[in-house]
């Protein structure tokens, strides 16, 4: 590939990497795009949830560099969502520059239009069924008035039943029939969603249709994302909205009904996961189709990776945000960019050196994705409104936890909590190890740590 | 060389002068360090930024030291019990394959790795070798100016702290407290400082220096770069020249235009 190469960057959201490398040989395509690429088997993402990551993997900072981020108050995490901080140059906008088209398209409401994602973007587009929820929800909200308080989360992830039974909470409120008319609402939502397939499918076909209908113009820098990993799996009539990791853990060790229940439904979703990645390997053959039908597959640096992962009962937890811990955060990195294939790499890489590696490529230095020594991610708790709707009228008296997780290239990982200051963690690859052992190992990494906090409102352990 | 207005103000104001800058950069940027090298003017900047963090209950900022292979022995452990003392992480800053490279009385360019022939031809240098002395320009780049580079890279600091002033040579005339560099933002909050207020300050706050200036030093940037001028103390000889000949100021003065269109400090 001596001429520009073109880019591809593929996020299929909330993939974990186990969940791809136990399963290529149910892959075809996969394991087609795998003969010319690298599989990095120690890829993590800076982050647990779409908007940071996404933030880090087209800014090449962390979150707390480019702060797209939860923060406790609302207005600030309104005000740092809508664009990236100054002199920042994502790599659409850098690519741009260098005479790139550049085009995205994706299932994920949080990358549509009007964000800082658009920026450096020719066209940017979200299509499938989120796109319809976000249409029903200003529906559902312009008809609630100004009843702010209403858990708009739940249209996404809960059933109607429950759905239903929060908003008959808030139903004095809001007027009978204006809770008639949301009740309406929420019913046609249901209804087209079901007819796209919906929570099955979740609009990769729209996307690769948009894709390939788009007259790209070389070089191009072409990112998509793909959701159908994502919740909700709909395999269930109550799925779990999220849970907070401690009240399920007491459920679960508690009674045995519960903790049965539990593990049937977990495995439920683990093979609903794998089901859904069979479908996404077949959206995966009809880009590199496209591709080479448009003689450009040879020509494309290829990256596909995922946002985060999705934690199913470890740490007691389901869903993503928040925790750090391998199931949300140590995500599949592929690579396609004309050398040859490496096989599979053990060197710990991080996303955001997808910004750098790529500004590199496309000015002609040869350079291969960058190991590190250590690398981290970040969480940044949750907002007072999202706590609140969790929380009630508890969550003035409860601040929401940030942590912090650094992982050595040696294999060692530790994570801290900056808001009670403990250390949370301390492992070597999967096993757990007392925070007391490996005391210089432990003491390296927390140093690490402190240097990558610097000014940041963190609170780790007192120094030794 | 003329004095600026700021530098006939009184030292107490200098100093509120430097520790404005520092907060103001202690404040606005995320990841700030400190360039430490056991000169008297870093010693009196750690200082500087030690006393602003404990007013406004910040923590230290870590301090780079650039290990160039030139230094004095007793160096690292002078900025090791610094460190301990006031309490901040000390990171030492190597560029291992010119170092490697340097053990040579010539430095082949073709044995230098990838990244040091990048920035050898970022310089401008297009010969095959060069000479690993204290006086060759390009040495001295790749040991000191890539290797703190690369540590700011690696630790990704957004604001480096350093103990330039305006009149410590005609390079740094023009220098601001404050300018964007490119990879990161230079603080520089000594700038109005002359030599004999840095040695004002170290003295009246018994402040650590570093022993060679006791034994006559005026500089104590390297073993072979600086020399011993006098048995007396560098804080009661004549101040000014540092021992440096015109020609090695010609150079340096070069260098820096060159470095500073690369985007160094």
């Amino acid at each position: 590939m001596n001429e520009t190469p073109n880019f591809m960057v593929i996020v299929i959201d909330t993939l974990r990497a186990d969940t791809l490398m136990n399963n290529l040989e149910k892959l075809p395509s996969f394991q087609y795009l795998l003969k010319e690429s690298t599989l990095f088997q120690n890829a993590i993402s800076p982050s647990s949830w779409t908007l940071p990551s996404h933030a880090s993997i087209f800014s090449g900072l962390y979150p707390s560099e480019h702060g797209m981020h939860f923060r406790y108050d609302d207005d600030e995490y309104f005000r740092a969502i809508s664009s990236f901080p100054t002199g920042t140059q994502p790599i659409q906008e850098k690519l741009k520059l260098q005479g790139y088209d550049t085009v995205a398209v994706g299932g994920n409401p949080l990358l549509s239009s009007g964000t800082a994602f658009e920026r450096g973007f020719r066209h940017n587009e979200v299509v499938g069924p989120w796109a319809i929820l976000e249409y029903y929800e200003k529906k559902i909200k312009a008809a609630a008035g100004n009843v702010q308080d209403l858990p708009w989360d739940d249209i996404y992830y809960s059933s109607r039943g429950q759905f239903l039974k929060r908003l008959l909470l808030f139903g004095k409120e809001i007027g009978p029939r204006r809770t008639a008319e949301i009740i309406g609402l929420l019913s046609r939502l249901r209804k087209t969603l079901g007819s796209l397939g919906f929570p099955v499918l979740k609009g990769s076909e729209q996307v690769i249709n948009m894709f390939s209908s788009m007259k790209l113009k070389a070089p191009f820098f072409a990112f998509l994302n793909m959701m159908e990993i994502h919740e909700p799996y709909g395999i269930l009539p109550n799925e779990f909205p999220f849970l907070e990791r401690d009240s399920l853990k007491s459920i679960a060790s508690g009674q045995s009904y519960f903790q049965e229940r539990y593990d049937s439904i977990l495995r439920k979703f683990r093979m609903q996961l794998v089901s859904e990645l069979t479908i996404l390997d077949g959206y995966l053959g009809s880009i590199i189709k496209h591709l080479k039908k448009i003689d450009a597959y040879n020509k494309t640096t290829i990256v596909v990776t995922s946002d985060h992962g999705q934690s199913l009962g470890e740490d007691g937890f389901v869903g993503h945000k928040y925790l750090l811990n391998d199931a949300l955060v140590h995500v599949p990195l592929i690579i396609k960019d004309g050398k040859a294939s490496q096989g599979t790499e053990n060197k710990l890489v991080s996303l955001v050196d997808i910004n750098e590696y790529l500004n590199s490529q496309a000015l002609g230095e040869s350079t291969q994705f960058p190991g590190r020594e250590y690398v981290f991610a970040e969480a940044f708790g949750l907002n007072n409104s999202l706590w609140k709707s969790i929380m009630g009228e508890l969550s003035t008296k409860f601040m929401p936890e940030i942590r912090k997780r650094i992982w050595s290239r040696d294999g060692f990982s530790l994570t801290l909590n900056g808001t009670s200051g403990r250390i949370e963690e301390f492992a070597n690859g999967s096993k757990k190890l007392d925070a007391q052992s490996n005391s210089s190992i432990r003491d390296q990494m927390l140093r690490e740590m402190e240097i990558f906090v610097g000014n940041g409102q963190f609170k780790g352990p007192s120094r030794s | 060389m003329s004095l600026r207005r700021e530098q006939i103000l009184s030292l107490e104001s200098k100093a509120g002068i430097s520790k404005i800058v520092i907060q103001d950069a202690l404040t606005k940027y995320l990841r700030p360090a400190i360039v430490l090298d056991g000169s008297k003017e870093g010693i009196a900047v750690t200082h500087l930024v030690k006393s602003v963090v404990e007013s406004i209950a910040r923590k230290m900022p870590p301090a780079i030291f650039v290990d160039h292979g030139d230094h004095f022995p007793e160096t690292p452990g002078f900025l090791g019990k610094i460190a301990k003392d006031w309490n901040f992480n000390l990171i030492t800053a190597r560029n291992d394959n010119a170092l490697d490279n340097a053990k040579n009385d010539i430095i082949f360019v073709s044995s230098l790795n990838k990244e040091n022939r990048k920035e050898i031809h970022l310089l401008g240098f297009s010969g095959e070798f060069f000479q690993s002395s204290s006086e060759s320009d390009v040495r001295n780049h790749l040991l000191k100016r890539v290797a703190l580079i690369s540590a700011i890279k690696r630790y990704r600091f957004d604001s480096i702290i350093t103990g330039i002033r305006w009149d410590s040579g005609p390079e740094a005339g023009d220098e601001l407290f404050i300018s964007d560099k490119g990879t990161h933002v230079q603080v520089s909050p000594i700038l109005p400082f002359l030599e004999s207020d840095v040695w004002q300050y170290t003295l009246q706050l018994n402040l650590p220096i570093h022993p060679r200036y006791a034994q006559g030093y005026p500089s104590i940037e390297g073993i072979h770069s600086s020399q011993k001028v006098s048995d007396i103390p560098a804080w009661e000889q004549k101040t000014g020249s540092a021992g440096k000949s015109d020609m090695q100021t010609q150079n340096r003065e070069a260098m820096a235009e060159k470095l500073r269109a690369l985007g160094y400090s």
